[in-house]
């Protein structure tokens, strides 16, 4: 059993984040750090593969700069070995520009699943993996919060407002997977260590002979302007001086709950 | 903070302080490697979800938990300095000191805990080189906490003169007997407690002293009791007890390194093991600094936050200058050790130094959160409790100045 894992590598939402006055892009200077939504990809990847018996975990990433730390703590959890893409021209990319590199990215090492969040911490478009599986001509099965193998299908209980469903999906195939689906481990000190000898193989546009098919000159999609979100307005406080049901039904019969 | 939109907007994602201070102390980007940052956040996210919740209850409750000390062993924090054929991380001594330093920033009960346990299994590994049998037989499972190994020096007589010791080990045919007792043993009636690395007079006196070996002896020997848990003002939550021999047997393979030298070695080897002990103190204060934080941005006084009356912004900062100097005066002897450097000027300055900065910290804290200062529940009160063993335990001030006096060529008249 192999599978790809796709992850992310953001600026740490522990430190302040800003976006790029002109672009409207966040500005991803300095570190980037696994985003933690991944966490529980890569977590369930390695279980699965080791259910399995056999096979290994490979992380695939596009990020700038050559940016590897984000990929070190999830080799440090597990994976065997991770591929980046990295490319200036990959500056503003949209999201179909980031499934097309990261598919193409996939494509070239051997896998029966692939797995990504729902979504990440930072884009929250949640479009990227669909798009993926589409480039990849995988059957895609999203918000996935129980996942297994059997045989030659992936079994998945998938997260619905009402519930969840029983979907069965024949490999190879693309899974997105929810924050409760598995509880993350924390990379342990030997995990650290032996992170730093595996392979990150890096690939840029050219390697995937995606030049002129996918990064910011080609992005479909452009941020035109960002708006401050509207500070939540103080709720109101009803005191009960024995009418107070009464003023909770006129209060809801006013937002025409009831 | 006020923010334009246009200007780089500043997304308020975090939960958490955004100020590097306030999360990981004072920067020191020359001593650490990126695997000590990675492990360094790996211990922050394991302290932040599995030992700051229940620190304060534990405390309370005298209460040592065996789950999250199994953790920590998963984590690799036992085994960080023995050697990786016996299973441990072979790291270096700035990974130990991240460890006791994060964990002490909430909880220096379980910092002590894996203080005591690394240190041992790293004399352990170290005296017991020449039996790489027994090595094997106890340390991989004592890398992962399935078995405790404890220090046992101390004896009711005193600690400060250490080298003065009235259990005896006798040889007997192949084997040795042991007569005595030892106090304020650490980890040595946990449901892990295994062995004590016992320190005992061996031999007759010469010059007034007797030589003094060191033995790897089971708890559950004939002739051992491990007497009742001590209750305590500080370090609540860590396993500490006293240890009774009453013609304990022993076979010669106990026996540490060479008959005579193993206290004289085990003291050699574990002039570093101040610092673990002066990362917890630079750790017990950051602790301090991030609930006076959390106390001083929410409480107010005369119509303001408290923090904005400077003379508690200074007490604040105060606080936090002790804490930059217990993390220098620690990591600048770790990283001298890890290169290779002779620390004992060194280690002993870190100890005296950082010990009282964290008993001062922590009685600023106290004060500064007013009456709850005074609560059992307040990580503040939590930190004054466990800041006063800090200047007692590896040595007391009088200890470590010996040790400088005599550095400064003071050594024949103390
Ligand atoms: C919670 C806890 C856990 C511990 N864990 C362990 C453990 O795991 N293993 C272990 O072996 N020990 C352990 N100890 C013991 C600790 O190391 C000793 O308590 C410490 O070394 C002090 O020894 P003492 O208590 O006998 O005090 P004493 O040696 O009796 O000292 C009393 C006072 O006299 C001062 N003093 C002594 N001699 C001189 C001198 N010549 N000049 C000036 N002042 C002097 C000391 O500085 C001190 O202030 C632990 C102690 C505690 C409280």
């Amino acid at each position: 059993m192999n599978i790809a894992v796709c992850v992310k590598q953001i600026p740490d939402p522990a430190a302040p984040w800003s976006l790029d006055p002109s672009t409207h892009n966040l500005v991803r200077e300095g570190k980037l750090i696994l985003d933690d939504s991944d966490a529980y990809g890569v977590e369930m990847a390695l279980q699965l593969v080791d259910k399995a018996g056999a096979g290994e975990v490979t992380l695939v990433s596009m990020a700038p700069r050559n940016e590897t730390s984000g990929l070190r703590t999830g080799l440090a959890m597990g994976a065997a070995k991770a591929i980046l893409v990295t490319d200036d021209q990959l500056a503003g990319s949209d999201a179909l520009s980031t499934a097309k590199v990261l598919a193409a990215a996939i494509a070239t090492t051997e896998f029966d699943l692939v797995i990504a969040a729902t979504e990440s911490t930072d884009g929250y478009t949640g479009t990227t993996p669909v798009q993926i599986a589409e480039l990849l001509g995988l059957p895609s099965v999203s918000f996935a919060k129980k996942v297994e193998i059997d045989g030659s299908v992936v079994k998945v209980d998938r997260q619905t407002e009402a519930g969840y469903d029983e979907v069965i999906c024949p490999l190879p195939a693309l899974v997105t997977v929810t924050a409760g689906v598995v509880e993350p481990r924390y990379p342990s000190f030997k995990g650290i260590m032996s992170a730093k000898s595996k392979p990150v193989v890096t690939l840029s546009l050219a390697d995937l002979g995606l030049v002129g098919a996918a990064g910011g000159a080609v992005a479909g999609q452009e941020i035109v302007s960002v708006q401050k979100a509207e500070a939540r307005q103080a709720g109101v406080i009803v005191e009960d001086d024995g009418t107070g049901a009464q003023q909770l039904v006129e209060y809801l019969e006013q937002l025409k709950f009831v | 903070m006020a923010r334009e939109v246009g200007d780089p907007v500043a997304l308020d994602m975090k939960t958490q302080s955004t100020n590097a201070f306030m999360s990981g102390g004072y920067a020191l980007p020359w001593a650490f490697s990126p695997e000590h940052d990675s492990w360094k956040s790996t211990l922050q996210d394991f302290v932040a979800s599995r030992i700051a919740p229940g620190a304060a209850q534990r405390t309370i409750d005298e209460r040592f938990d065996p789950d999250l000390a199994l953790a920590v062993g998963e984590l690799g924090a036992y085994g960080l300095l023995v050697p990786t054929e016996y299973g441990g991380q072979g790291a270096d001594l700035r990974s130990l000191c991240l460890a006791t330093e994060e964990t002490a920033v909430y909880d220096s009960s379980m910092a002590v805990t894996i203080h005591v346990q690394a240190i041992s299994l790293a004399l352990l590994a170290h005296l017991g080189k020449d039996h790489p049998d027994l090595l094997l037989e106890t340390l991989p499972k004592a890398v992962t906490g399935e078995v405790f190994i404890s220090f046992g020096l101390t004896e009711p007589t005193g600690g400060t003169d250490a080298g003065h010791i009235e259990t005896r080990a006798i040889k007997q045919g192949g084997d040795w007997i042991i007569n005595g007792s030892k106090q304020f043993i650490t980890n040595s009636g946990t449901p892990f407690s295994k062995y004590v690395i016992l320190f005992a007079a061996t031999g007759e006196a010469s010059g007034g002293r007797s030589p003094i070996s060191a033995f790897l002896v089971p708890l559950d020997a004939e002739g051992v009791t491990v007497g009742p848990l001590y209750r305590k003002l500080g370090w609540r939550a860590s396993d500490t007890h006293p240890l009774f021999f009453n013609d304990v047997r022993v076979p010669n393979a106990a026996l540490l390194g060479e008959e005579g030298r193993g206290y004289a070695e085990a003291l050699r080897f574990l002039t570093w093991a101040r610092l673990p002990i002066s990362a917890m103190s630079a750790g017990l204060v950051r602790g301090c600094l991030l609930d006076i934080d959390r106390f001083i941005s929410e409480r107010r006084s005369f119509g303001k936050p408290l923090g904005d009356h400077q003379a508690v912004a200074f007490q604040a900062a105060e606080v936090a200058a002790l804490g930059s100097l217990a993390r220098v005066m620690t990591y600048d002897g770790a990283w001298k050790y890890d290169h290779g450097h002779p620390i004992q000027q060194e280690a002993a300055t870190a100890k005296l130094l950082s010990a009282e900065a964290a008993n001062k910290a922590a009685y600023i804290a106290t004060g500064l959160l007013g009456g709850y200062g005074f609560m059992e529940e307040s990580a503040a009160t939590r930190h004054y409790q466990d800041a006063r063993i800090l200047t007692i335990g590896e040595g007391t001030p009088e200890v470590q100045k010996m040790l400088i006096a005599r550095l400064l060529g003071m050594g024949r008249r103390l």
